[in-house]
């Protein structure tokens, strides 16, 4: 029950006391003065529908606050008297009602998808090019929703909204909730690492628990999960014991991982229904997934899921690694915790740029810069604008100044570029642009009356205005580097775009950008957010730029693909290094 | 009981005081919705955002007037006791309550409707745009009247019971400053129970926003709303309006029948 419910109750109650005393008192007293308070209740009633909301479990209350009006008719004291009780009996049955009833309160997990669904349905603009068939996609969704509802499951509504994002393959397709509690409970069991798979193959440990410069469930680091405040909701009782157990069995970052309870690790694939990123690419879904997979619990059924229930404390599974000797051992490897927090951990180790602000540059060696750029916005006065002069300007002066100064190479380190305005991104590549004009976009007409993006005969949306810059082509000499990775979106995806394919650019990652780069909008639903693409950007053909479609291709520049090796994962996961300045460093 | 619902309204007319109260809040009416239009108008012109974005603004004014007829009407004649001169010459509780009853609703139902109306007015006069469909709009506020019936009804209810003329005339100023705080507070306020969400209910449309990135004037914004009116609201409106209207009135008979009226 909510607090305003309780208060209204208990003023209720005790109006009907007060009530029950003055019908005692009437006797000796004349309370024909005070008729008008046996209209309180019934006032009280109308207050608590106004602030609390009509509520089928308290019809009970409503009554019995108005049928206390009755007795503004003179009846005899002693019905007056039974009129009280009846609607205080009436009000605590209300209040059992409000306690007990699987109805009240209930969080409106149905009706959220139903709104969901129509809205996507109605205005999300890759339908046709990401293959989606909506009514299967309803079918299959619709029963699974209508449970979760009739059980009051967030945490399962939150796992199935995270499934049908899934399945657009749109990096602009998510949904979010703003209670860490539900993430915490949806991404696996933490059992102290986390896996990658190398590009020679192999599955390799990440992150252990107890390694330096590793996730420790002791001290949090990137704890945007709030984990450290529930953790102990979560946490065995004999943690520490048991958190060094893969350490002390001489697993380590780098530990090559042959198998998971006896079964190859690529089996389990096909128990990871979601994802907490989108990865458009197939490339990068692949090398993503032995990340989830090393949360995936047993399910009860003799499958697997990413779902975490708290009875799972005493859960282990069975590593089967190869040691320092190359023989393969197995070992138990005991329940830590919740994986989502080492999960983003990992993340935001291996993913995350250089660590300065928003257009810093920082120096590698005498001939080779770098510039970060994390996001494509400058401030809150040009975001909705063209006009990025001031962006121009300043990249300009810096630019010419390092070239000045003899430096040679720049690296611009997209990696985990969050997106932003695309005349922002513009602004910038013009200063790096071959001289002539470059053609970026064409934006869509829209239906002004209905606020729609609407397809033409060919189905493709209505081509609007081009846009396009004058390249200045400053650096001509200098080469470039792209830093990019998966959470490289948006118009993070735009600059990559318009940039990877000057005769000085090159393009490089561990994954490529993300190739989501169409306009986002969002609605609010009662129990979270939910996101999508909805502002097309057109080439000359009036075709969909950069999105992938149902090959799930992505379709921005990536000229080299940075090894995923040993040397990487020591690097970043031992010795807390950026391994990835120091590679990109050589390859000018 | 045609004698007095006549004397009732000589009274009302014959009162310069309260024409004047009407007209000044009519113009303050006025005054403050050009003010908002200014300050919200669209791009191309489009003055009937305001009613899209402040579903409840047009009520205030309309309220606040309503308000004070009822008090007017119902408790004008409490402190003088001419209800209890009344009752002695003769005229029955009932047909006093109904003569009472039925002028102050319908008048204050007319005057607030009237009031409401200025918003609509102004926006025309600046150009209403293509974003709301004018005629359904006009309907929807046509339809405004069973919850102001509702309203006026249960002010008269808490007229009788009160009996205060001072607390009859602030009764609307009352309701809109409770009901204000309930918007922001109260999740879904617009639904049928209570007359005051039921007009927001009314006046609310569903509304899709986006945006286009267009090159030469950066991010421009767009909006739809869906204005129809659909079978069931009209239904739900006038059933919630009248039945919890009868209730009010009811309520505030039972009470008057048997009061002492001191």
């Amino acid at each position: 029950m909510r607090l305003v419910e309780i208060v209204f109750i208990a003023i209720e109650l005790l109006a009907l006391i007060g009530l029950l005393i003055m019908a005692f008192k009437e006797p000796k007293y004349n309370m024909s003065r005070f008729r008008f308070l046996y209209l309180f209740p019934a006032f009280i009633a109308l207050c608590f529908v106004m602030c609390a909301g009509f509520d089928a479990d308290y019809i009970p209350l409503y009554i019995g606050g108005c049928v206390e009006i009755i007795a503004l008719y003179s009846i005899r004291l002693i019905y007056k008297k039974m009129l009280i009780v009846c609607s205080m009996i009436l009000v605590l049955v209300s209040t059992t009602l409000g306690i007990v009833s699987p109805n009240h309160n209930r969080p409106r997990i149905y009706d959220d998808f139903k709104e969901g669904f129509a809205t996507m349905k109605a205005h999300y603009i890759l339908d046709k090019e990401k293959g989606i068939d909506w009514d299967e996609l309803y079918n299959k969704y619709e029963p699974d929703f209508k449970n979760a509802d009739k059980n009051r499951d967030v945490v399962r509504s939150y796992q199935l909204w995270q499934a049908f994002c899934k399945e657009f393959y749109d990096g602009h397709v998510s949904y979010t909730v703003d209670k860490p509690d539900i993430m915490l409970k949806s991404f696996g069991a933490d059992y102290g690492f986390s896996l990658v798979r190398l590009d020679d193959g192999r599955f390799v440990a990440i992150n252990v628990e107890g390694c330096k410069n590793s996730f420790s469930i002791d001290e949090i680091e990137n704890d945007r999960l709030e984990y450290e405040r529930v953790k102990k909701d979560y946490i065995p009782d004999n943690l520490d014991d048991i958190r060094l157990t893969l350490k002390n069995e001489g697993i380590g970052n780098g530990t090559v991982i042959t198998q998971i309870n006896g079964k190859d690790i690529t089996d389990y694939y096909k128990y990871l229904d979601y994802y907490m990123y989108q990865y458009p690419d197939k490339n990068n879904e692949e090398f993503y997934k032995p990340f989830y997979v090393a949360g995936l619990t047993e399910d009860g059924d003799g499958g697997y899921s990413l779902n975490l229930d708290t009875d799972q404390k005493d859960s282990s599974i069975e590593i089967t690694y190869i040691d320092d000797n190359n023989q393969e051992r197995t070992v138990s490897a005991p329940y830590l915790g919740a994986y989502a927090a080492r999960l983003i951990d990992t993340f935001v180790r291996l993913d995350e740029g250089e660590f300065v602000s928003n257009l810093d540059w920082k120096s590698i060696n005498d001939d080779t810069v770098l510039l970060r750029i994390s996001g494509m916005i400058y401030d809150y006065k040009t975001y909705d604008g063209v006009d990025f002069d001031v962006v121009s300007n300043q990249i300009r002066e810096e630019v010419l100044a390092y070239k000045e100064a003899g430096v040679k190479n720049i690296i611009i380190d997209l990696r985990a570029n969050s997106g932003g305005s695309p005349y922002f991104v513009q602004a910038v590549a013009k200063i790096f642009a071959p001289k002539g004009e470059h053609l970026t976009y064409y934006s869509a007409k829209l239906n002004e009356k209905t606020a729609t993006f609407e397809r033409g005969e060919d189905g493709k949306y209505i081509k609007g205005e081009p846009s396009s810059y004058q390249g200045e082509d400053i650096w001509h000499d200098g080469k470039i580097i792209l830093l990019v990775n998966a959470e490289c979106v948006s118009a993070g995806d735009d600059m990559v775009y318009m940039m990877g394919d000057y005769p000085n650019v090159r393009v490089m990652g561990l994954t490529s950008s993300n190739s989501s780069c169409q306009a986002v909008t969002g609605i609010e639903l009662s129990n979270g957010s939910l996101s999508f693409s909805a502002v097309p950007n057109l080439d000359e053909d009036g075709e969909i730029v950069i999105d992938t479609r149902t090959d799930h291709v992505g379709r921005t520049p990536f000229d080299e693909k940075i090894p995923m090796t040993l040397d990487v994962v020591d690097s970043i996961f031992n010795r807390g290094e950026d391994y990835l300045d120091d590679y990109v460093v050589d390859r000018f | 009981m045609k004698n007095i619902i006549r004397s009732l309204i000589y009274d009302i007319f014959k009162s310069k005081m309260y024409l004047r109260v009407c007209l000044y809040l009519l113009l303050a009416n006025i005054i403050i919705v050009i003010f908002m239009v200014k300050d919200n108008i669209g791009q191309d012109g489009e003055s009937a955002l305001l009613l899209a974005d402040s579903p409840t603004t047009f009520t205030v004014f309309s309220v606040i007037l309503m308000g004070i007829i009822v008090g007017k009407i119902v408790s004008g004649d409490f402190n003088d006791r001419v209800i209890s001169y009344e009752i002695s010459s003769g005229h029955s509780r009932l047909t006093l309550y109904l003569a009472r009853g039925t002028l102050a609703v319908a008048f204050g139902t007319v005057v607030a409707l009237i009031m409401g109306f200025v918003p609509i007015v102004i926006c025309i006069f600046y150009g209403w745009g293509n974003t709301l469909d004018l005629g359904d709009v006009i309907a929807r506020y046509m339809l405004c009247a069973f919850p102001f019936i509702r309203i006026s009804a249960f002010m008269v209810c808490a007229s009788f019971v009160i009996k205060n003329y001072y607390a009859s005339l602030l009764s609307g100023l009352i309701i809109n400053e409770v009901f204000s705080i309930l918007y922001n507070t109260v999740d879904n306020t617009a639904n049928y129970s209570m007359g005051m969400y039921n007009i927001k209910k009314l006046m609310s449309f569903a509304e899709w926003h986006i945006y286009n990135l267009e090159p030469s004037k950066g991010v421009v914004n767009y909006c739809s709303y869906v204005t129809e009116i659909t079978p069931d609201l009209v239904i739900n409106t006038i059933l919630f309006s009248l039945g919890a209207a009868i209730v009010y009135l009811f309520v505030g008979y039972i009470f008057f029948r048997r009061d002492d009226l001191k």
